[in-house]
C-alpha cells in the first residue's frame, strides 16, 4: 500500500489551504476514513482533531494538529496535553505562526512554527482580511476588489497578494496571513495546461481554445476536461481527453452535479497540477471555483478566454467572474463596433486578481495550408470544372431552425444550377434530405474553402472570422438565434454595411426569396469580393504568448 | 355560477386530459428520435468524422477521477441520475435500473449494428437507462444526439469501474452490448475500500 497523507478539511477554514501548500501531496480526507497505519493525517484546527480523534484512537497513523490561537486556548491546552498523552508518540502540535508558537509554547504545549521565512520579495499586491463582512479586501494600485472570505484558495492568494490582519483582529487571523507569507515558493509550474470545454451550441468554444494551443511557441501538455460531445477532435488533435457530462446532460439537479464536478475537479487538480487551467465561456463555472479552493488546488492560474458580442439581453453577472481570474484574454472581433452587449462597454465589475488582454482575432490555423481550388476540389469529390459550388455551413442547431431556409435555398440552388455541399457538424444529426443532399463532415473545413464559389454560412465567432479572412469568395451570413450565443444578427449586420458580406436575417423581415437569389447569381459571376479584412489575424498567437507568459510567473 | 365542486371536477378533467397528451407527445417524440436514430446508424459513415490534424499523434482518453476517489468520499456526495434517451418513452424512467452497457473498440459496422439492436429494444419496451461505458470516444457524438450519456473508461478494469459508477449513477450491472453478457453486478460486488486504487 502506498501512504497517503490525509487532510481533514472542515468547511470555511482557509487554514486547510495553507496547510495543504506545504506538503508534497494531499488528499482530503473523508467521512469515517479507514486510514492505514503508514498514513499520515492532518488537522487544520485542535477543534477539527478534536471532533474526530475518536476515529483514529485505533489507528496507528501518524497525526499532524495545528493548534489555534483562539479565546478558548488556555481551555483546551489542557485537553490536547491530555489527547496527546494518550495518542504518543503519535501526534505533533503545530503552530501557524512564530507568534502563535511563542504563546503555546507559555502555555506547556510544544509546537514548531509551519512554513519557513520568506526571502522573495512579497507581492505588490495586498488582500486586506475582513472577516466581520466575511470577505478579504484585494488591492491592486489603489483599486479594492472584495472577495468572498473562502471563494478563493489563500495559498493561491498568496502567490500574488501580501495578506494582512488589521490589529483589531483576533490572533488567529496574524497567524493565518503569518502562514501565507511563509509558504515555499511554486517551484517550476511544468507545461500541463487544462482547457475547460463548455458545452455549446456548436464547436465555437473548442475551437478557439484549439487555435490559441496550437499556436504556443513552447511545447505544452494539453487535457480536455470536455464537455462538449465533440470531444473527438480535441483528442484527433494530440490532446488528452477526459469527457464530462453537464447537469442538462443528465437531467441532475445543479447543485448535486455541481458538488460531484467539483470533487471530481478538485481530484484532478491534486493530482496534476496543471500550470494553468484555459476556461471558455460566459462565465467562470462555479464548479471550477470551487475545485480551485479545495486544499491542495492552488497550483493553477486560471485563465480565461471570454469573447464579446453578448446580447443585449445577456445577464451581464458573469462579467464579475474576473475578479477571480489570473488573466481575462478577450478575442477581438473584427464587428466590435457592431457589439450591442455588455462586452462592449469597460466592465463595471473590479478586477480583483486579473489582468485583461483584448487580441487581434483568433482563428484555426489548420494543420495543412489552403488547398488549391483544382486540389481542394479533388480532396472533396467534387470534381473540376463541373459548375458553380456553394457550402451551406449552418452549424449545430441550424437545421431545426432554419428548416424553411432550408427548403427554399434548394429550390433555388437547383434553378440557378448552383450545387450545394452541406458541411454537417458532428453534433448534428443527418439531414432528412440526405438522399439528395451532398454532406462534408470534416474538420477542419478552411483549407479546403477554395473549392467553393461561395458559401452560405451561420455567424459565429469562429466561421465569420475564418470567412472574413481566409476566402475571398462571396458569403452568405444566416444569423443563428439562440439566448445562449452571441449575437450573431449583429455581426452579420455590420459585415454586410461593410460590404464583407451579404446577410440573411429573418428577423429582421428580409426578403428570403430575394437574399438568396441575389446571393446565388453572385455565385455564377465568380468575382472576388474585395475589401475584407486582412489575412492571418494574430489573435491566438498573442494569446498563447500570453498564456505562457501567465505560466512563468511573468504577471 | 358553477360551484366549487364543479370547478374542482373540471379542473380535473383538464388535469388528467393534460397528462394524457404529455404522454402521447413523448412517445410522438420518441418514436421521430428513434427514426432518425434508425436513419443515423443505417448509414455506414454514422460514426466517421474526418478530422485532419496532419501527422499528429491521437491524445490519449484519461480516466474519470472519480477512479482515483476514496469510495467513502464519492459515498458522501449525492447521485447523479442517468436519463432514459430520447429515442424511448416511460412514465416514470427514474424507476427503471441503470445499466452499464460496454462497447470495446469496435469496427464502425459491428458497433451499429450492435446499438439499432440494443436500442430497438430499448425503444419498444424500455427496461433500464442506459449508460454506455466506452473504451473510445468513437461512439460519444451518435449517442450524444439522441440524450445518451457516456462514461469513457479507457482501459479501466470493469471492476472498479463498476463500483465508482455505482457510488455516483446507482449502476447496478454491466454487460457487454454485442451479447448482452453480464460483466458485473452491484449484488456480487466487493463492498468498497477506503484506501484509494
Amino acid at each position: 500500500m502506498t501512504a497517503v497523507t490525509w487532510i481533514d478539511t472542515p468547511e470555511g477554514d482557509p487554514a486547510a489551504g495553507l496547510i495543504a501548500a506545504l506538503l508534497p501531496e494531499v488528499r482530503p480526507m473523508p467521512p469515517l476514513a479507514a486510514t492505514a497505519p503508514e498514513d499520515t493525517v492532518w488537522f487544520p484546527s485542535h477543534h477539527a482533531f478534536a471532533a474526530r480523534a475518536a476515529e483514529f484512537a485505533a489507528t496507528p497513523c501518524a497525526l499532524h494538529v495545528a493548534v489555534r490561537r483562539g479565546r478558548s486556548l488556555a481551555a483546551d491546552a489542557q485537553v490536547l496535553r491530555a489527547l496527546a498523552d494518550r495518542l504518543a508518540p503519535r501526534v505533533t502540535f503545530h503552530a501557524l505562526s512564530p507568534a502563535a508558537a511563542t504563546a503555546l509554547q507559555a502555555l506547556g504545549i510544544d509546537a514548531a512554527p509551519l512554513g519557513t521565512a520568506p526571502t522573495a520579495p512579497p507581492p505588490s499586491d495586498r488582500a486586506v482580511i475582513e472577516p466581520d463582512r466575511d470577505r478579504l479586501l484585494h488591492i491592486r494600485h489603489g483599486v479594492e476588489t472584495p472577495l468572498p472570505l473562502t471563494a478563493l484558495n489563500w495559498a493561491r492568494l498568496a502567490r500574488g497578494a501580501v495578506l494582512t490582519a488589521p490589529g483589531d483582529l483576533e490572533p488567529d487571523w496574524h497567524d493565518l496571513a503569518a502562514l501565507a507569507s511563509r509558504l515555499p515558493s511554486p517551484g517550476d509550474p511544468g507545461r500541463h495546461l487544462l482547457f475547460i470545454t463548455p458545452n455549446g451550441v456548436g464547436l465555437g468554444h473548442l475551437t478557439r481554445q484549439l487555435a490559441v494551443l496550437h499556436a504556443m511557441t513552447e511545447p505544452v501538455r494539453a487535457t480536455f476536461w470536455s464537455f462538449s460531445r465533440a470531444a473527438l477532435i480535441a483528442q484527433a488533435a494530440g490532446h488528452d481527453v477526459l469527457l464530462r457530462h453537464t447537469a442538462e446532460h443528465l437531467g441532475a439537479d445543479p447543485s448535486a452535479w455541481q458538488m460531484r464536478e467539483t470533487e471530481a475537479l478538485a481530484t484532478y487538480l491534486r493530482r496534476f497540477r496543471p500550470a494553468a487551467i484555459v476556461t471558455d465561456g460566459s462565465q467562470v463555472e462555479p464548479f471550477l471555483r470551487d475545485a480551485m479552493a479545495q486544499p491542495g488546488c492552488h497550483h493553477a492560474r486560471l485563465i480565461w478566454i471570454r469573447r464579446g458580442m453578448w446580447r443585449a439581453d445577456a445577464d451581464a453577472r458573469g462579467l464579475s467572474d474576473v475578479r477571480f481570474c489570473d488573466r481575462v484574454l478577450i478575442p477581438g472581433d473584427l464587428a466590435a463596433r457592431a457589439d450591442p452587449g455588455a462586452t462592449a462597454r469597460a466592465n463595471p465589475f473590479p478586477p480583483g486578481l486579473s489582468k485583461t488582454r483584448t487580441s487581434a482575432p483568433v482563428v484555426l490555423s489548420p494543420a495543412t495550408s489552403p488547398l488549391s481550388r483544382r486540389d481542394a476540389r479533388r480532396a472533396l469529390g467534387l470534381g473540376f470544372g463541373t459548375g458553380t459550388t456553394c457550402l451551406v455551413s449552418l452549424g449545430g442547431e441550424a437545421f431545426s431552425r432554419t428548416a424553411g431556409v432550408e427548403d427554399r435555398l434548394r429550390q433555388l440552388a437547383r434553378k440557378a444550377r448552383v450545387t450545394l455541399v452541406w458541411a454537417r457538424s458532428p453534433l448534428a444529426a443527418p439531414s432528412d434530405h440526405a438522399d439528395d443532399t451532398r454532406q462534408i463532415a470534416l474538420y477542419p473545413i478552411s483549407p479546403y474553402l477554395a473549392a467553393f464559389d461561395g458559401v452560405i454560412s451561420a455567424c459565429g465567432y469562429n466561421s465569420f472570422h475564418e470567412l472574413m479572412t481566409m476566402t475571398n469568395r462571396p458569403v452568405l451570413f444566416v444569423p443563428t438565434i439562440n439566448e445562449r450565443l452571441d449575437d450573431q444578427g449583429a455581426r452579420a449586420r455590420h459585415a454586410a454595411s461593410e460590404g464583407w458580406a451579404l446577410c440573411f436575417d429573418p428577423e429582421q423581415g428580409h426578403d428570403e426569396s430575394a437574399v438568396l437569389r441575389s446571393f446565388l447569381g453572385s455565385l455564377r459571376r465568380a468575382e472576388p469580393v474585395a475589401g475584407r479584412p486582412p489575412g492571418n489575424p494574430t489573435g491566438a498567437a498573442e494569446m498563447a504568448a500570453t498564456i505562457q507568459d501567465c505560466i512563468r510567473g511573468n504577471i | 355560477m358553477a360551484s366549487t365542486d364543479d370547478q374542482d371536477t373540471d379542473a380535473l378533467i383538464l388535469l388528467r386530459q393534460a397528462g394524457r397528451e404529455r404522454q402521447e407527445l413523448g412517445r410522438r417524440l420518441a418514436r421521430y428520435e428513434f427514426e432518425a436514430l434508425k436513419r443515423d446508424l443505417s448509414d455506414p459513415g454514422a460514426f466517421d468524422l474526418r478530422l485532419e490534424f496532419g501527422d499528429v499523434r491521437p491524445g490519449r482518453l484519461l480516466l474519470d477521477p472519480d477512479l482515483d476517489t476514496a469510495p467513502q468520499t464519492l459515498d458522501a456526495l449525492p447521485r447523479l441520475p442517468v436519463p432514459l434517451g430520447r429515442v424511448a418513452w416511460a412514465d416514470h424512467p427514474e424507476d427503471l435500473p441503470v445499466t452499464g452497457i460496454l462497447i470495446g473498440d469496435l469496427r464502425p459496422p459491428v458497433l451499429a449494428s450492435g446499438l439499432l439492436a440494443l436500442l430497438t429494444e430499448h425503444h419498444q419496451q424500455p427496461f433500464a437507462r442506459l449508460l454506455f461505458l466506452c473504451r473510445t470516444l468513437a461512439p460519444v457524438h451518435v449517442l450524444g444526439r439522441y440524450g445518451f450519456i457516456c462514461a469513457c473508461i479507457g482501459d479501466a478494469p470493469v471492476d472498479g469501474v463498476g463500483i465508482t459508477l455505482g457510488l455516483r449513477h446507482g449502476l447496478h450491472q454491466i454487460r457487454t452490448l454485442d451479447e448482452g453478457a453480464l460483466l458485473w453486478s452491484s449484488e456480487t460486488a466487493e463492498a468498497p475500500h477506503c484506501q484509494p486504487p
